[in-house]
C-alpha cells in the first residue's frame, strides 16, 4: 500500500513536471531577444534590448496584455550567425516565445529569417539594413529600422540638395559596408551624381592609408564613409593625417560613443543620419524613462527601434485572435495570429522620424519605416551629437 | 611612376600593419620554438594589453609611464598562468601536441570571458602612449603612435636577437627548441626555459596591444583575428624562428598595402593565402625557415 502510494505520488509529480515543461505558462507571454550583446555591435544590441525592456516594463506595470504579464528571455548571439540561429531556435522551442526580437547584426539575419519562416514565429528585426531582408518580404520577418536603400536615399538627397557633384565612398568589407556602399551608389546614380571612387578596406586593418590616399587622389567634393565604430575612427583619423578636409557623411555607427571616442577630433563636423529627433516631446519622455532605468545613453535609433518593436508587438498581441489562441494554450496559432495582427492592425506609433511618423506593415510589406520623413541629420561637435547645420555643410564645398 | 608620397604611404602602412602581425607572429614562434606548441591564446595577450591600458590609464587614472609596466606585468602573469596551469599539466600527462594546442584555445576562451566580465561588451577607446596627431617628416606624414609601432617592433627584434645569440640563456632557449630531452641531459632546465618563452611572448603581445589599441579600439573579441594574422606570418616566414615569423609578418603587411592601393582589399587575403600555399609547396619550412635552421 505504502509502495503504491509512493508510486502514485512520484508519478503525479513527474507528470506535473513534464507537463509544465512541455506547455507554456498561460498567465504570461514570452518574448525572446537574441542579438549581439558582447561583441562588435554590442552597443546597438544592448541599446535595442533596453528599449524593448522599457516598453515591456511599461506594459507589465499597466497590467500586462489582457492580464498576462510579459516575460523577456535574453540570449547573446554575439556576431556569430550560427550561434544566433541556434539561440533563436532555443527561444522558440524551449522558451516558447511568441515572437523573437534581434537583428542588429546583418550577418546573422539570413539564417534567422529562415528559422522564423519555417517555425512560423514572428521575428522583429532592428537595424540590420540589407535591402533584401524585406524586399521581397517574407511571412514572419518584420523590420523596425531603416533599410540601406532608405539610408542611401537620405544620403543621396542631402548630397544633391547640398550641390555636391563628385562623391567618394569608403567602406569596410563586412556586409554592412558593402551593401551600404552599393545602395548609396545606386541612389546617387538615380540622381545623376557621379561616384568618382569607392574604396574598400579590411575591417581589422591597423592602417587604412592606401585606401584613404586613393580617395584623396580622386578629388571628390564629399566623402561618404560606411564603417563600423573602430574602423570608422581609424578612417577619419587617417583622413585627418593625410590632410583630407573634404566634407564627410558617415554611417549611423557615428551614433555610437565608441566611434566618437576613437575618432577624437577627426570626427568634428561629420554628418550622421539618425532617425531620432530629440526635439519631439514623446522621444524626450521615452529617453528620460530609459535613462532612469538604464542610464543616460546617446539618443540613437537603436533605442527607438527596440521600443517601437516592443510597443508594436504588445499592441498586436492584444488582438482578440491572439488572446484566444493564448487562452486555448495554442502557441503555434497565437504566433500566426500575431503575424496576422501585425499586418491587419498595420499602423503603429513610432518614435523614429519626424513628428507623427508611423510604422506601416501590410501583407505585402514588412518594412515598418516608410516614406521620406525618416531621418534627421546629426553632426559631431565636441565629441557629442548635435542637430546638424545643413546650410553650413553645403557651404563648405 | 609612383610619387614619393604614395610610396611613403604604402611603405608606412605596410610596415605598421606588418609590425603588428610580426609582433604576434614572433611571439607565436618564440613559444613554438621552445615548446613545440602553437599558443592560440597569443592574440588574447594583445587584447589584454589594450584593455589593461584602459584599466590603468582611464579607470585608475595612472600616468602612462606607470601604466605600461603594469600592463606588461599583467600580461606576464597571464603567460605564466597559461604555462603553469594549462601547458605544463597537459605535458606531464603526455598529451599530444594537438591536445595541448586545444588547451591553449580553451585558455583563449577563458581570457575572453574574463575580459568580458571586467570590461564589458562595448568597444573602448584605448589611451594612446604617443600622440595621434599627424607629423610631417621630409614630406612624409605619420603619427608618433604609428612610428612607435614600427620602432617597437625593430627594438623587439634587436632584443630578441641579443637574447638568443648573445646570452647563455638564449643558447639554452635554442637548445630546448631543438631537443628538450637532450637539453635536460645537458643540465638545462627545460621547464624554466619554456615558462620564460610563454611569459616573454605574453609580454610582447601585451606591448603590441598597448601600441595598436588606440587604432583598433579595445574589445574583448579583438584577439582572434590577430592570432590568425600572426599564424599566417609564422607559416609564411617559417616556424620555429621568431625572425622568420617577423619577416613573414612584414611581407604580409606590405603585400596588403600594395594590393589595397593597386587593386582592392578584397583580393589581399586570397593573394596572401595563395602565396602561403605556394611557399609551402616550394619551401615547406617557410620563406626563411631553412635559412634560419642552417644558421642556428
Amino acid at each position: 500500500m505504502k509502495l503504491i502510494r509512493q508510486l502514485l505520488i512520484s508519478g503525479a509529480t513527474t507528470a506535473f513536471l513534464v507537463g509544465s515543461t512541455l506547455s507554456f505558462a498561460a498567465d504570461q507571454i514570452v518574448l525572446g531577444y537574441i542579438d549581439d550583446l558582447s561583441a562588435l555591435v554590442a552597443e546597438a544590441g544592448n541599446d535595442s534590448l533596453n528599449g524593448v525592456k522599457v516598453a515591456v516594463a511599461e506594459a507589465n506595470a499597466a497590467g500586462g496584455v489582457n492580464g498576462k504579464q510579459i516575460k523577456l528571455v535574453v540570449y547573446d548571439g554575439k556576431v556569430d550567425p550560427r550561434l544566433t540561429t541556434s539561440l533563436v531556435t532555443r527561444a522558440i522551442e524551449d522558451d516558447k516565445a511568441i515572437a523573437v526580437f534581434g537583428g542588429n547584426v546583418s550577418g546573422a539575419v539570413p539564417g534567422t529569417i529562415v528559422i522564423a519562416n519555417e517555425a512560423k514565429v514572428p521575428f522583429f528585426s532592428m537595424s540590420a539594413a540589407a535591402d533584401n531582408f524585406t524586399n521581397p518580404s517574407t511571412p514572419y520577418f518584420f523590420r523596425f529600422g531603416p533599410s540601406n536603400s532608405q539610408d542611401a536615399a537620405a544620403v543621396a538627397t542631402l548630397i544633391a540638395n547640398s550641390g555636391f557633384k563628385r562623391v567618394g565612398i569608403i567602406n569596410n568589407s563586412l556586409p554592412f559596408g558593402l551593401d551600404g556602399a552599393s545602395a548609396i551608389t545606386a541612389a546617387l546614380k538615380a540622381r545623376s551624381i557621379e561616384v568618382v571612387i569607392n574604396e574598400v578596406y579590411e575591417v581589422n586593418a591597423t592602417d587604412v592609408s592606401p585606401q584613404v590616399l586613393k580617395v584623396r587622389q580622386a578629388k571628390p567634393d564629399v566623402i561618404v564613409a560606411w564603417p563600423y565604430p573602430a574602423d570608422g575612427g581609424r578612417v577619419l583619423r587617417t583622413m585627418s593625417q593625410l590632410n583630407v578636409a573634404t566634407p564627410t557623411i558617415i554611417a549611423r555607427v557615428a551614433l555610437f560613443e565608441a566611434f566618437r571616442q576613437l575618432a577624437g577630433n577627426a570626427a568634428e563636423g561629420v554628418l550622421v543620419p539618425n532617425t531620432v529627433d530629440t526635439q519631439r516631446a514623446d522621444v524626450k519622455a521615452m529617453l528620460d524613462k530609459f535613462a532612469a532605468s538604464h542610464g543616460v545613453r546617446p539618443p540613437t535609433m537603436y533605442i527607438a527601434m527596440g521600443y517601437d518593436g516592443a510597443k508594436a508587438a504588445i499592441k498586436a498581441m492584444a488582438d482578440r485572435k491572439v488572446m484566444a489562441a493564448l487562452d486555448a494554450n495554442n502557441l503555434p496559432a497565437a504566433r500566426i495570429a500575431l503575424r496576422d495582427a501585425m499586418e491587419t492592425v498595420g499602423t503603429f506609433d513610432s518614435l523614429q522620424g519626424t513628428p507623427g511618423n508611423k510604422l506601416k506593415f501590410s501583407a505585402g510589406s514588412h518594412q515598418g519605416l516608410q516614406g521620406d520623413s525618416l531621418f534627421v541629420w546629426s553632426e559631431v561637435r565636441g565629441g557629442k551629437l548635435v542637430k546638424a547645420d545643413l546650410k553650413a555643410f553645403a557651404a563648405k564645398k | 611612376m609612383v610619387s614619393l608620397e604614395t610610396l611613403a604611404v604604402l611603405v608606412l602602412s605596410g610596415l605598421t600593419n606588418g609590425s603588428v602581425y610580426a609582433l604576434v607572429g614572433l611571439s607565436l614562434a618564440m613559444t613554438y620554438g621552445a615548446s613545440r606548441v602553437i599558443n592560440f591564446a597569443q592574440g588574447e595577450f594583445v587584447m589584454l594589453g589594450a584593455l589593461s591600458t584602459v584599466l590603468f590609464v582611464t579607470t585608475f587614472s595612472l600616468p602612462m609611464s606607470l601604466s605600461i609596466p603594469l600592463v606588461l606585468f599583467v600580461c606576464a602573469i597571464g603567460g605564466f598562468l597559461i604555462e603553469r596551469f594549462a601547458y605544463r599539466p597537459l605535458i606531464k600527462r603526455n598529451a599530444d601536441p594537438l591536445t595541448v594546442m586545444i588547451g591553449t584555445l580553451a585558455c583563449a576562451s577563458i581570457m575572453t570571458g574574463g575580459a568580458l566580465l571586467v570590461w564589458g561588451p562595448n568597444q573602448l577607446f584605448v589611451p594612446n602612449a604617443f600622440s595621434l596627431n599627424s607629423i610631417s617628416l621630409a614630406g612624409i606624414t605619420s603619427t608618433p603612435q604609428q612610428l612607435a609601432i614600427i620602432s617597437c617592433f625593430a627594438i623587439s627584434m634587436l632584443v630578441i636577437w641579443l637574447l638568443l645569440y648573445r646570452t647563455h640563456f638564449g643558447l639554452a632557449i635554442r637548445a630546448v627548441g631543438v631537443d628538450p630531452n637532450i637539453s635536460k641531459l645537458m643540465g638545462i632546465r627545460a621547464e624554466r626555459v619554456i615558462a620564460f618563452a610563454f611569459v616573454f611572448s605574453a609580454v610582447v603581445g601585451g606591448l603590441a596591444g598597448i601600441l595598436v589599441g588606440p587604432f583598433l579600439g579595445g574589445h574583448v573579441a579583438m584577439g582572434l583575428v590577430l592570432t590568425i594574422k600572426g599564424f599566417m606570418a609564422v607559416i609564411l616566414g617559417g616556424m620555429g624562428s621568431p625572425f622568420a615569423a617577423a619577416a613573414g609578418g612584414i611581407v604580409i603587411g606590405l603585400l596588403e598595402a600594395v594590393v589595397a592601393y593597386y587593386g582592392s582589399s578584397f583580393y589581399a587575403e586570397p593573394i596572401i593565402f595563395g602565396l602561403i600555399l605556394l611557399t609551402m609547396m616550394v619551401r615547406p619550412a617557410g620563406l626563411l625557415g631553412e635559412w634560419e635552421a642552417t644558421h642556428k
